[in-house]
């Protein structure tokens, strides 16, 4: 190496070196985990700041929880199926923890922070038609260092985008309080169920068009499946081995977007691991019940939870 | 890709890289090809209309070259230049020139409707267009030899740095550099980042921040009283030069560390003490292009009587327009010609008043008041500049004469304000340091070359004033909801 290179490299080397630590410090820090999480604040309408003061401040305990995605959060009303269950005489609360978009990780996650907090004892984790290739997009402001720096698969598509995203969570904390700006809302003791969607209908001819598209749906078979899944069956197979190890029982609640395959391509999958929920079809296919092609509207929401809170029921009775 | 992404500060050192590892030969390839996929990340089918203008202008040059006569050489010309101009006009201009000829149809009572194209102009349009026109003219006018290598002209045309906002290259200054063997040098690493590092500065510190306040005065100029719609129009001064000279900045630098020399675009314009100053530090390659290609063709300042300024009409509407379809762009150019004519017409006056002045021993007196005066000129044409429409602007200065009783509780209504639209925004303390940080670095560069800048100073010091930068960028910069460079809509 000619001695422009050597000097060029140690160079480099010594002036990125203050500035790596002064990256690793916003992580030996950590900062405040609620700004983490009220940090996507534009995302789900800021539905995960309340999963923080849910998991963390609110003092009520729950004993099922609901996980999954927006489906999840619009498509089941957890207060139906709290009091249903209190009138038929189980005191369990019932909590929907369900937050918008994909991602397998951000699952894990959750369950993760109930277990650590309540004694939980059901989950009920939602499916679709296909399993998400890849990570949720907030899981890096939730997330833990550790769970950040290693995750089940190292080489996943997000991996560096989450540490980008994570580092900025973290140091725009750090500036706020430079700034002296306090950016966190106050935490509301009286929210304690998850669910919300509207009263909107989704457009016929839309739900039709769907439901013509959904028929031309490939099945992911073959190393296609066994590529592009890697990444979700392996937070499910550790999500589920943690819920063994704490008596947990998983479930699974099938919540396909409108006009797809009343079963989930990995049926089997799920199956060998809990029981599998699969929504009957009077709810399923009532165009009247869907505010757009994958979200159930309040009617839809009441319809779903009406059907869930006898299969919760089921659940919740001690095996004979 | 904007410079200010996270994109691009990958992108960067991979190119940077690469370009160094690859053997001479090929380093044009990696340009090349780096500077498409750096073009195509905005709106990738435009890479087809850049691709087509360097088509038509690179042989368009070689045919002027291999012909003799005169007269063909000047059609190959003439159709390059349509060729060039008439993308530029359908994607800038048609839809001003068709809502205007409504607009007068309407007047007149003559039925013409011709609708408006739904194209996006295709980013920093007017930039490469003028690069590539240059590179024709040159070669007409038989100050440059055609390029034969059609990879290493499109590398001309599309270098990223320069790209989508200037400077807007001379084919001398820079197809030559692209043939010159760049060694891996410290050297230049070192002042391409330290210049980049002021741009970044400019850019993300100065500049967006700026906007906020900019965009909330300007959106409603009575909104917050006399002292903000003022304050509204220096912050916009300040802005347009930092947003445009910081895009220079990183131009420059990013393309020092591979090795090239691009012009400098801007030399602390804000401090002139005389318009014609301002047009000669103020976005310098295009004062240039329009110096070098239509005033001196025009017969410059060596003709008789009146045509003076009557040249300098042109060239300013002309400029005018390059800057965007809009009435607010043409009488920006009008003032600048206006202000020029007037200055040219004064000069005699004002050098013996300067003279007298520093006789008196008052000559630092003297520059001081031409720099307030050109100043607010300047910033008056900024305001027409920046303004949605002409009555926006007007709006504007009449907001000017409202309440101007109390400063500090105006600021803090307009800071409540942007505070309330940005939820975590720089507090005003740290901004005012920032621009006193800013002036200070703008009168040391106005003394000394940006590329000697802290080159005589210990490694340590300098090495402690890039990491102020770098963190004070961090802190105090804009990058989540940053606004997109000013000019890469030009």
């Amino acid at each position: 190496m000619s001695s422009e290179r050597k000097k060029i490299w140690s160079n480099l080397f010594l002036f990125l070196v203050p500035l790596v630590l002064g990256w690793a410090t916003l992580f030996v820090l950590d900062g405040r985990e609620r700004f983490r999480y009220f940090f996507p604040k534009y995302n789900c309408m800021g539905h995960s700041g309340w999963i923080y003061d849910m998991l963390n401040l609110i003092d009520r305990p729950v004993d099922i929880a609901f996980i999954g995605t927006s489906r999840t959060k619009d498509n089941l009303n957890d207060y139906i199926l709290e009091q249903h269950l209190k009138g038929k005489g189980i005191d369990m609360n019932v909590l929907n923890l369900g937050y918008c978009r994909f991602g397998r990780n951000m699952h894990h996650m959750l369950a993760k922070r109930m277990l650590e907090r309540w004694d939980l004892k059901h989950i009920i984790l939602e499916i679709n038609l296909k399993e998400n290739w890849d990570g949720h997009e907030d899981f890096a402001y939730l997330a833990k260092n550790e769970e950040l720096f290693f995750p089940v698969m190292i080489f996943n598509d997000n991996y560096l985008e989450d540490i980008f995203k994570a580092s900025k969570a973290r140091f725009d904390d750090m500036r706020s309080n430079v700034f002296g700006v306090e950016m966190l809302p106050p935490v509301h003791e009286d929210w304690i169920h998850g669910h919300f969607t509207d009263t909107t209908h989704a457009d016929v001819n839309f739900l039709d068009r769907l439901a013509e598209e959904g028929k031309h749906i490939k099945k992911t078979e073959g190393v296609a499946r066994w590529f592009r899944y890697q990444f979700s069956f392996r937070y499910i197979d550790k999500t589920i081995k943690m819920l063994e190890e704490k008596g947990c029982q998983i479930h699974f609640l099938y919540l396909p977007q409108y006009g797809l395959s009343r079963v989930p391509e990995e049926y089997d999958y799920f199956k060998k691991r809990g029981t599998v929920l699969i929504p009957p079809d009077s709810i399923y296919n009532n165009k009247y019940y869907w505010k757009d092609g994958s979200h159930m509207n309040e009617y839809g929401a009441n319809a779903m939870s009406h059907w869930l809170k006898n299969e919760l029921v089921a659940i919740t009775q001690p095996p004979h | 890709m904007l410079f200010n992404s996270i994109q691009f500060l990958i992108f960067l050192p991979i190119v940077v890289l690469l370009y160094y590892m690859l053997a001479h030969k090929y380093r044009w390839v990696l340009l090349f090809v780096a500077s498409c996929y750096f073009y195509a990340s905005f709106i990738p089918q435009y890479l087809f209309i850049l691709l087509g203008i360097i088509l038509v202008d690179f042989f368009a040059a070689k045919a002027i070259a291999q012909t003799k006569e005169k007269r063909k050489k000047k059609r190959y010309l003439v159709i390059s230049i349509l060729a060039t101009c008439s993308v530029l006009f359908v994607y800038k201009y048609f839809n001003f020139f068709s809502e205007n000829v409504n607009a007068l149809a309407t007047f007149i009572g003559w039925n013409y409707s011709v609708g408006v194209l739904k194209w996006a102009l295709p980013i920093g349009l007017s930039f490469h267009t003028f690069q590539s026109l240059s590179y024709v003219i040159e070669v007409y006018w038989g100050k440059q030899d055609p390029e034969k290598h059609l990879g290493i002209y499109a590398t001309y045309v599309m270098f990223f740095p320069q790209l989508v906002a200037g400077p807007i290259e001379r084919p001398q200054n820079l197809i030559p550099q692209f043939k010159e063997r760049h060694p891996l040098l410290y050297q230049n690493l070192s002042i391409g980042f330290r210049i980049a590092l002021l741009g970044f500065f400019k850019k993300m510190v100065i500049a967006d921040n700026f906007a906020l306040y900019v965009n909330e005065v300007f959106y409603s100029p009575d909104a917050f009283g006399g002292n903000m719609a003022l304050l509204g129009a220096y912050f916009f001064a300040i802005q347009v030069y930092c947003d445009f000279s910081g895009y220079s900045d990183i131009a420059i630098g990013v393309a020092r560390m591979m090795g090239f020399n691009l012009m400098v675009n801007f030399r602390q314009p804000l401090f002139s003490t005389s318009i014609i100053e301002f047009w000669r530090r103020w976005h310098i390659s295009l004062s240039t292009w329009f110096r070098d290609y239509i005033y001196i063709p025009l017969g410059g300042n060596r003709v008789k009587g009146y045509r003076i300024y009557f040249n300098l009409f042109v060239v300013f509407l002309v400029s005018g327009v390059w800057h965007g379809a809009g009435w607010t762009y043409i009488i920006f150019g009008a003032l600048q010609a206006v202000y020029i004519s007037i200055e040219v017409l004064l000069l005699p006056a004002t050098k013996r008043w300067n003279n007298k002045f520093k006789e008196w021993g008052l000559g630092k007196i003297s520059n001081a008041i031409a720099w307030a005066i050109t100043f607010h000129f300047v910033v008056f044409s900024f305001v027409i500049f920046r303004a949605s429409d002409m009555q926006n602007a007007y709006d504007l200065f009449a907001a000017m004469s409202l309440d101007i009783s109390s400063f500090v509780s105006q600021l803090q209504v307009l800071s409540a304000k942007v505070h309330d639209a940005n939820l975590l925004r720089v507090p005003l303390v740290f901004l005012f340091t920032s621009l006193v940080l800013f002036s200070f670095i703008e009168l040391v560069l106005f003394k000394v070359d940006a590329t000697q800048l802290f080159s005589k100073t210990p490694k340590l010091v300098r090495w402690l004033g890039y990491y102020t930068i770098i963190v004070w960028i961090l802190f105090f910069g804009m990058y989540e909801t940053a606004p997109k460079f000013i000019y890469f809509q030009f």
